[in-house]
């Protein structure tokens, strides 16, 4: 009787010994970080052959340019490198990487075949898990591609890092200027995302503005005053063929966009005075309107899903941004700052309209949510406009002009978040970009 | 005809009950203050108006310089040259709704021209290029350029002083933290007027903060130690039968080594816990993260080795909400990089405490980063 008592008495004793020894491990919640660059390390890439020694050089420095030019990453020097890559294939010794703090290794070989065929592959290590990210890749290409090989290989090596689409295999449509300000000669141009490969599409013969990619970057459309008065055309990349899509006579045709299937552009047409939105189907011609207002209304830009159209409307005095069915009916006011905003231009993720802004004699590029919520200007000068999105809506391309007789115009690029604002190379100056879909 | 006599006679009576009473009013009036309090004598100086010039002059003190120019907003238009004469108060600004009617807005006031536009390209550009690269919880003002940068501050100990007999520092070179700022400023932020928002005073370091009362001081677990328990008068009457089913009791027990629990002490206090916490954050970098994975809050358990090392291959994620499968892993790989790193030369823990802290879940959310 006894025993049983004080078993009893102990083994709840006991029990509450034990559960105060499973209390379970120490938890601690971490919920302010660090925000800057991920360093990474790329020693130089193998020549798998000795013709490929400068351009593995080459290679190397572009995907580097790449990462770093995103902002998002930094490269450590190769002078401070312990380690060597000499195989891609050979084990990795990660504590040489640890111990400078290389948080992920780039390690790649190029190889220059018959015929000047160019073959990269490259691996990526998460230097702290010690593991590779993915599967080694490997990307082939004539030796003229060279560039877009390197490019690719850095948005493989972006997505792995980041988790979300790249956008470096990309182009720019863009207006090419060149002359003084009062005499300015304007050709529609391509080139790539960084500025390399300049491409002049039209002649300087007539005032060409606002080129806008298709959906899936093989056409390009954009307003020519050839005629005299703005007209919108279409141009097939892969042809070099051009077609007026707007013929009315009496009216002025401007500020085209593409639906997301690419089969229909919304615009703006003025007529007797009037300017209203309309929507045209490419293919057959027919048109519709959208807005029937006694104010101008334009730089109409389709949500991603094709459901929306966003616009500018100075319908209440001055212009402000709003949106509205991509049918037509009734428009939602959603900027409400002061000062004028224009250009909005939808961003792919669907979340955010980017837009300019021109309050106290200042030009801003600027982002708000698509319910007009959470507006935050990104920059400011003495003219800025005409945003672009990366393909990822991860960055921001638009138009810096300097002001003054001699001014010029450029092209600038800003991460989502404000940082990172940086001037793209061209070799003349440059304005209205339109950002491409990732080549395919 | 009598009635009307005597009414006429009671008038005559009012009228003259009336006048008698204004007459004694205003000789109240005009004489009544003759009969009130005196004011009280006030004492008087004579003082003479003077400039504040001639104050200065009397004083010894010399002119002052003019007044220096408010800085320029360079948000608002530069003034007008026919100023019209200062008003006392400025106007508040129209709101902007409802919106007045059509009225063609100001063009720009003209601005200086620079004599090299191309320089103000660049030079604009150059701005958006000295922001601060790193983005932390705290200010950090730009070190010495001679001073190697770490995550922590570390103060220099030379050789000659790590050989001091009352030294136990080992000799190392000064370190300190990266120049950052507590959250990005974007370009159309830095020409906003220079008001700053919030003192860039540093954070109060985590040793000044107070213990929390309800901390426990490190007392004797009673509940562990079933020896020390007060036995019931009941089981007194036989100490052998009671060690007997003692010990029973104890080999039938699950598994509870009494001796970790002594080694285990008592809970980490806050501030140690708070030091750990800093610790893993200055090295969880989400500045690379996808949006998908800066929603995404992961909990990463890791167990840590006696020199409070993490135990890498220990590193796991056992919880993740938000976020698709690919940003949980790139959430996750800066957790991961975060313990690991910051853990490289171990950290911080109280060594005497390990059971407490052997075994560590983190959670990482990034809520508040988003908004930076």
């Amino acid at each position: 009787m006894i025993r049983a008592f004080v078993l009893a008495l102990a083994l709840p004793i006991l029990a509450a010994g034990q559960a105060m020894s499973q209390e379970g491990p120490l938890r601690i919640e971490i919920t302010e970080g660090v925000i800057e660059p991920l360093p990474f390390a790329l020693p130089a890439f193998v020549a798998q052959s000795p013709e490929a020694r400068d351009l593995a050089i080459d290679i190397a420095r572009v995907v580097v340019s790449d990462l770093e030019g995103t902002g998002l990453f930094r490269e450590i020097p190769q002078s401070a490198h312990i380690g060597r890559i000499s195989d891609v294939a050979a084990p990795v010794e990660f504590s040489e990487w640890r111990a400078i703090n290389a948080q992920a290794l780039i390690a790649g070989a190029v190889d220059l075949g018959p015929g000047g065929r160019v073959s990269v592959g490259f691996r990526l290590h998460d230097v702290f898990a010690g593991s590779e990210l993915g599967r080694g890749v490997r990307l082939e290409g004539d030796q003229a591609n060279w560039r877009r090989i390197a490019h690719r290989a850095a948005d493989q090596i972006y997505t792995r890092l980041t988790g979300e689409t790249a956008y470096f295999d990309s182009r720019v449509a863009f207006v090419a200027e060149t002359g003084p300000k009062d005499a300015r000669r304007k050709q529609l141009a391509i080139m790539d995302y960084d500025g390399a490969n300049p491409t002049a599409l039209t002649g300087d013969d007539a005032i060409v503005i606002a080129p806008r990619f298709s959906p899936n970057g093989d056409r390009v459309l954009f307003t020519s005053y050839a005629s005299g008065y703005p007209r919108i055309q279409l141009m097939d990349l892969r042809t070099g063929a051009v077609r007026v899509l707007e013929r009315q006579d009496g009216t002025m045709s401007f500020a085209p966009r593409f639906s997301p299937d690419g089969r229909t552009i919304v615009y703006s047409l003025a007529r007797g005075g009037n300017t209203d939105l309309y929507a045209m189907d490419i293919a057959g011609g027919s048109r519709r309107r959208l807005t029937r207002a006694p104010s101008i209304e334009t730089a109409p830009s389709f949500s991603p899903d094709g459901a929306w159209i966003v616009f500018e409307s100075d319908r209440s005095g001055r212009p402000q941004i709003y949106i509205m069915s991509a049918s037509g009916g009734e428009a939602r006011r959603i900027s409400f700052g002061r000062g004028r905003y224009g250009t909005p231009v939808w961003s792919p993720r669907g979340d955010m309209v980017a837009f300019t802004k021109q309050e106290r004699g200042r030009f801003h590029i600027g982002v708000m949510r698509a319910d007009g919520s959470e507006e935050r200007l990104l920059t400011a000068s003495f003219l800025d406009e005409g945003p672009s999105w990366s393909p990822n809506g991860r960055v921001i391309m638009f138009t810096r002009e300097t002001q003054g007789e001699k001014g010029q115009a450029a092209l600038y690029s800003v991460d989502l978040s404000g940082r990172n604002l940086r001037r793209v190379a061209t070799r003349t100056g440059a304005s209205d970009p339109s950002w491409s879909p990732l080549r395919k | 005809m009598t009635a009307t006599t005597d009414s006429a006679g009671s008038l005559d009576a009012g009228r003259v009950a009336s006048g008698l009473l204004h007459l004694g009013l205003i000789a109240w009036i005009l004489w009544g203050a003759q009969f009130g309090e005196r004011p009280l004598p006030l004492d008087v100086t004579e003082v003479t108006v003077i400039s504040s010039d001639q104050f200065r002059e009397l004083i010894g003190e010399p002119p002052p310089e003019p007044a220096p120019p408010a800085p320029e907003d360079v948000l608002r238009p530069p003034p007008r040259p026919p100023a019209p004469p200062p008003e006392p108060e400025p106007e508040p600004e129209p709101e902007p709704e409802p919106e007045p009617a059509p009225e063609p807005e100001p063009l720009p006031e003209p601005e200086p021209i620079p004599e090299d536009p191309e320089a103000e390209v660049a030079d604009e550009a150059q701005e958006g290029l000295q922001e601060a690269d790193r983005v932390t919880s705290e200010i950090v003002e730009a070190p010495d350029p001679q001073v190697e940068i770490a995550e922590q501050d570390r103060e220099e100990v030379t050789p000659a002083e790590a050989e001091s007999p009352d030294s136990e520092a080992q000799a190392q070179s000064a370190t300190a933290r990266e120049e950052s700022s507590t959250r990005i400023v974007t370009e159309a932020e830095r020409q906003l007027p220079k008001i700053p928002e919030t003192s860039p005073r540093p954070r109060a370091r985590p040793e000044s903060e107070p213990e929390p009362e309800a901390e426990p001081a490190p007392v004797p677990e009673p509940e562990s130690e079933p020896a020390a328990q007060p036995e019931p008068e009941t089981v007194a009457a036989d100490p052998d039968v009671l060690a007997e089913s003692l010990r029973e009791a104890l080999a039938a027990a699950p598994e509870d080594p009494p001796q970790e629990r002594r080694q285990a002490g008592p809970p980490l206090t806050n501030t140690e816990r708070r030091a750990l916490q800093v610790a893993v954050q200055r090295c969880w970098n989400v500045g690379s993260l996808s949006s998908a994975a800066m929603r995404t809050i992961v909990v990463v358990a890791v167990t840590m080795d006696q020199d409070a090392h993490p135990i890498y291959d220990s590193i796991e994620l056992i919880g993740h909400s938000g976020g698709n499968q690919l940003a949980v892993q790139r959430a996750f790989g800066a957790a991961r990089r975060a313990i690991m790193r910051c853990g490289m030369t171990g950290y911080d823990l109280p060594v005497e405490k390990y059971a407490r802290w052997r075994d560590i879940e983190l959670t990482f959310d990034p809520e508040r980063m988003r908004a930076r």
